[in-house]
């Protein structure tokens, strides 16, 4: 039950002599071979990345709280402010977390976890829009270039050179970070993510349409795409298939509860929560996009070959304006679901999970779990209980390689007056995101040095470099 | 045009010149000869006896390897030369095809070696055809193919232009559906108004447009739909005044009933109003004042929410103001809520009737005068649009009546402003003519919006979309296929195409779900893309796909009259035989109506063979489910997503 199509290639041989197929309008095919030869040999192979897009622009003040600064106080936060006693204390004397992020205490004390703030960009859009592109698209310059620095690197590093599903995401439309001039496999419908109609008849519509998209031709601006994405969906569903998602619900091996809540079966029972249940069922689609991210990455173990390196979710709602609540309320909804969520991957990533009878072997040491945000929001409450949209805030980083701790919320890096440094209204940023990611493709995903200012554009000139963390461990 | 349609044409004029009704003047032209090309790209031809006019087709030499037939290049031409725009990318090559055309058809583009007509990518009528019906509305379908053909392009695009001269009266199937749907009562039945409306309505441009501006002004249904419920909750114990024994009924009316309004008024105002007053209307609608926090938004703390996506979103587009505007805007929105009234209430400053809701009354914007900052403010400070706007305070300071005025003359302020008529005549063009305009295209659409003498006035939105629809690049053949059908178009055209049957609800609403395109569901404020890149996605062409392949096969009559197909009772009506052996007509006949017949040789006869076999690839005699099969396997082409 693998690969239907009727080309010439058996599955093995397509992925060695006929990969170029695959990823014929990717750059690797323009590439001098020594070029992309090289490339390949730099990058890290058996790495893996996972990210997760907070839309709508996350409070980073109220998430990762910088109780040492006396500017966040109830004066400016009236009905925001947490006191230091109903937060986490992080231990480093200023910073906590919200007390929706319990579930993250767990990485960050086995030293997994980086909880970097202050994170954003010189002049940053306040433009949902246009500020998710350029966290997307890497490029602060550009707001309307429609190419992921994620999709750059893949392509500069020939990291979808050979595998079957080198990147999958799972979201309503294929997220920019991962869009260029071709697509990768999105998933919007995870439990129907295949035909209507069974084999033989699949079998027949599958592969006539395959050679009626492999032979498009003609002027149009779109047919590239539309050719290379039909060969791509086509060539994954039975792999897809294969990993049987729907059937796999691995469980925290302490409680027992379900580590993605995906139904109200899987839901952990919690008498104090929405309808008797420990999440709300408007969880279900994140949870499940979690797991599939996180099943996608294991089945990608090299004694597999479908080779996902990459995968990608979202969690929309950001957006608090109005009513966005203190330990309780919209961010502390979607914070605990993160929360819980991250922890999840950690358990479940590690070969930690119970539950799964498939004993996936471990690959945290060699995975790594960001998440973006589009911006912060104000410092100062606004009249609707909420926050409007700023500049810098946080950002979570976690894997089995990375150099857990608190980044920018700390005496020496969080000065007096930075959380109304911009126009008395936004917190300063102190780490441009692009030195956050670049540093995680170059000393995590093994990305070649030579390939920096392809994938963030002026990354040099503009002496980025000087402003990396150290975040992962080399 | 393809060799057995060709034939089929002649055997017509041969049977008609027989029976000698036929002027010599009515023939078909014979082929065109003396085609040269010149060194500046200007194409030349002898006059070719008895032609009206000529085509010009093009395909890149490469092709001619390939076996993919030239283009329609040129379309209409009435002189005998062309200036071909545009150089081959290097080392590529162009070459030419010229046929002359008359009221009795087209002329042969010339013969093959052993005979038989050269092929073309569609002739330039039928792909011109599918190009507009697909631009000016949800694509091919009997009525609008007809009617094009009957008033030609300009009285074609005049007539849909002004939607109520057209007669839905006689529109059974419309009425029909449309009767269990108006006004909707909930969500549900919200969405099903749109997808019947696309699919059935001779109205096509209007519906089109309606749901252009419904998308601009995009409005979350379900934060109306949260609001209502608060006022409306389930009759517990104690019941309070206002629950709703049948809850959530009476929020879902209430939501569906908002939204309805926007469409409506949406849908008159873009054709008989300006954009200033759908500004002035959306600013003030009560869905919009819940979805972006207007109503939260007071004097002693104000939300920005509205203010930035009014003028980032629905007006003079991003990094076209300053953080200042958006501060003196939301100022200015200061006091703007939602409250019941008295029926036929418009002033905002009329008293409101919240507690006591009951028949009678109606959900409206209202000024709540304490809550309005009332110093004065200013917008577009510095600039040549600056705009101030006076102070409405009373002698100690405190907000009057008169800052309700504060709105109107913002409002007027930021429609006047260049930004907004460039923004949306920019995106109005790439919506319907190409998704990269040039300045010239978005000047001329500009100009059309200035002219004061326009019924309306500066705005005037009939002309405005006169002037885009009339751009020369819209009957442009190389902009042919240059979009990408959003999910809604892709399945509303489908249903046009193959007399498909749709209550709105059943199956199809599923696909938009499926397809992530659901129509007042959309959590942000931006609207869904217009830009067809947005689309394409592994997601997207499989659930397409799965749609054209399960709605042509279903068409049971008794158990499934509101979803499916009557795709032989089509073949039937045009004479098709659906006997065996007739698989290429009929695969030629849903080529010519799904892609203007632009499909290559090799694109046809995998249709032809898929017609022909079982699902286990067996040569055998079809049925009829084998027919509608093979539609839905047409409609997972490529083409099909292209508009």
């Amino acid at each position: 039950m693998k690969h239907r199509h009727n080309g010439s290639c058996s599955r093995r041989s397509f992925l060695r002599g006929c990969g170029l197929t695959l990823t014929g309008f990717g750059v690797s095919s323009l590439l001098p071979t020594s070029l992309v030869q090289q490339a390949f040999a730099m990058a890290d192979a058996d790495a893996r990345l996972l990210f997760i897009f907070l839309r709508g622009g996350n409070d980073g003040i109220n998430a990762v709280i910088p109780h040492g600064d006396p500017d966040y106080n109830s004066t400016n936060r009236p009905t925001l402010y947490i006191p230091p006693a109903e937060a986490i204390d992080l231990g480093n004397g200023f910073a906590s977390l919200h007390p929706a992020l319990e579930y993250l205490v767990e990485p960050y004390n086995a030293g997994d976890l980086a909880v970097l703030h202050r994170i954003g960009y010189h002049h940053s859009s306040h433009s949902h829009f246009d500020g998710q592109r350029i966290w997307e698209n890497g490029d602060p310059t550009r707001s309307k270039l429609f190419e992921g620095w994620l999709y750059r690197y893949i392509q500069e590093n020939a990291m979808a050179a050979g595998a079957d599903i080198p990147v999958l995401t799972v979201q309503s439309t294929p997220p920019l970070l991962t869009r260029g001039d071709e697509r990768f496999i999105n998933v919007a419908n995870p439990d129907q993510f295949d035909y209507l109609f069974p084999d033989p008849k699949r079998a027949k519509f599958t592969s006539a349409w395959r050679r009626r998209y492999e032979a498009l031709a003609g002027l149009e601006p779109y047919r590239p795409v539309l050719s290379q994405t039909d060969l791509v969906l086509t060539d994954t569903l039975d792999e897809y298939a294969s990993w049987g998602q729907d059937s796999w619900h691995p469980t925290d091996p302490d409680t027992g509860w379900h580590l993605f809540p995906v139904s109200n079966e899987t839901n952990p029972d919690d008498p104090a929560g929405p309808g008797g249940k420990k999440f709300d069922a408007g969880s279900y689609p994140f949870f499940q996009s979690l797991k599939l991210c996180a099943l996608a990455l294991l089945e990608s173990d090299p004694s597999n070959t479908n080779g996902t390196r990459i995968a990608g979710a979202q969690l929309d709602g950001w957006d608090t304006h109005e009513n966005q609540g203190q330990a309780g309320g919209t961010q502390a909804v979607l914070l605990s679901w993160l929360s819980y969520g991250l922890r999840s991957l950690r358990i479940v990533l590690s070969g930690a999970a119970t539950n799964e009878p498939r004993n996936y072997a471990s690959i945290w040491h060699k995975t790594a779990v960001t998440t973006l945000s589009e911006f912060g929001r104000t410092s100062r409450e606004n009249g609707s209980f909420g926050t409007d949209h700023a500049n810098a805030s946080c950002l979570f980083l976690e894997g089995g390689g990375v150099n857990g701790g608190v980044y920018n919320c700390d005496p020496s890096t969080w000065p007096a007056g930075v959380q109304f440094g911009i126009d008395g209204r936004y917190l300063l940023e102190r780490t441009d995101y692009r030195a956050v990611f670049w540093e995680l493709l170059r000393d995590h995903m093994g990305a070649s040095a030579a390939t920096v200012d392809s994938v963030f554009p002026g990354y040099t000139a503009l002496n980025l470099g000087t402003q990396e963390l150290g975040l992962i461990q080399v | 045009m393809r060799t057995p349609r060709r034939t089929s044409f002649a055997a017509l004029i041969i049977i008609m010149v027989c029976a000698g009704s036929i002027p010599l003047f009515a023939q078909v032209p014979g082929e065109v000869t003396g085609v040269v090309l010149d060194g500046s790209g200007t194409i030349s031809w002898d006059p070719a006896g008895g032609a009206q006019d000529y085509n010009v087709y093009r395909g890149l030499t490469s092709w001619l390897h390939s076996g993919n037939p030239p283009r329609c290049h040129g379309d209409e031409i009435t002189a005998t030369s062309f200036p071909s725009p545009a150089d081959p990318a290097l080392g590529q090559a162009f070459f030419y095809l010229v046929t002359a055309e008359a009221a009795a058809g087209e002329g042969t583009p010339g013969t093959v070696t052993g005979g038989g007509d050269r092929d073309l990518l569609g002739s330039c009528d039928t792909v011109m055809r599918n190009h507009y019906l697909d631009r000016l509305g949800y694509g091919w379908d009997e009525w609008t193919s007809n009617r094009l053909a009957a008033l030609g392009f300009d009285a074609y695009i005049d007539e849909q232009l002004d939607p109520l001269s057209i007669d839905e009266s006689s529109n059974t199937v419309l009425n029909t559906r449309l009767a269990p749907l108006e006004p909707p009562d909930d969500h549900l039945e919200l969405l099903a108004l749109d997808l019947v409306k696309g699919t059935y309505a001779r109205r096509q441009l209007e519906q089109h447009v309606a749901s252009f501006f419904s998308n601009h002004f995009s409005t979350y249904i379900g934060s109306v739909y949260q609001y209502y419920t608060g006022l409306f909750p389930p009759c517990g114990q104690p019941a309070l005044p206002n629950c709703d024994p049948n809850f959530p009924a009476r929020a879902l009316l209430r939501a569906a009933s908002d939204e309805y309004l926007e469409q409506e008024t949406f849908r008159d105002l873009a054709f008989y109003g300006t954009f200033g007053e759908m500004v002035e209307f959306s600013a003030r609608s009560p869905a919009m004042i819940y979805f972006l926090d207007t109503f939260n938004n007071i004097a002693v703390a104000p939300n920005e929410n509205f203010a930035r996506e009014l003028l980032e979103l629905h007006t003079m587009d991003v990094d076209t103001y300053v953080h200042s505007d958006i501060e003196e805007l939301a100022r200015i929105m200061t006091g703007w809520n939602v409250c019941a009234k008295l029926t036929g209430t418009t002033d905002p400053l009329d008293p409101c009737d919240i507690r006591h809701w009951r028949e009678g009354r109606e959900f409206v914007a209202n000024f709540n005068i304490p809550n309005h900052d009332c110093g004065s403010k200013v917008l577009f400070a510095g600039t040549v649009q600056e705009t101030f706007i006076p102070d409405s305070c009373d002698g100690v300071g405190q907000p009057t009546a008169a800052g309700a005025d504060d709105l109107t003359l913002a409002l007027d302020a930021i429609v006047a402003h260049p930004a907004t008529a460039a923004f949306i005549a920019r995106k109005l063009i790439q919506r319907f003519v190409t998704e990269n305009p040039t300045q010239g295209m978005i000047d001329a659409v500009v100009a059309e919006w200035n002219d004061a003498g326009n019924p309306n006035g500066v705005g005037d939105m009939g002309e405005v979309l006169r002037a885009v629809l009339t751009l020369p690049a819209l009957r442009d053949p190389d902009r042919v296929r240059d979009k990408i059908k959003t999910p809604v178009e892709h399945l509303i055209s489908a249903m046009r195409a193959v007399r498909g049957k749709t209550d709105g609800a059943l199956g199809v609403i599923n696909y938009i779900a499926l397809l992530q395109h659901i129509p007042y569901f959309l959590l942000t404020p931006e609207g869904y893309s217009e830009i067809g890149g947005d689309w394409i996605g592994t997601n997207n062409m499989l659930e397409r796909q799965n749609f054209g392949l399960q709605f042509s096969t279903h068409n049971d009559p008794v158990t499934e009259p509101d979803f499916g197909a009557d795709i032989i009772p089509l073949l039937q009506a045009n004479g098709i035989s659906t006997a065996p052996g007739n698989s290429a007509a009929i695969v030629d006949f849903f080529i010519d109506i799904l892609f203007g017949g632009a499909l290559t040789p090799e694109e046809r006869q995998e249709a032809i063979d898929y017609l022909d076999t079982d699902d286990n690839g067996i040569v055998s005699d079809y049925d009829d489910l084998r027919i509608r099969e093979t539609v839905g396997f047409l409609l997972g082409y490529a083409q099909f997503q292209e508009q």
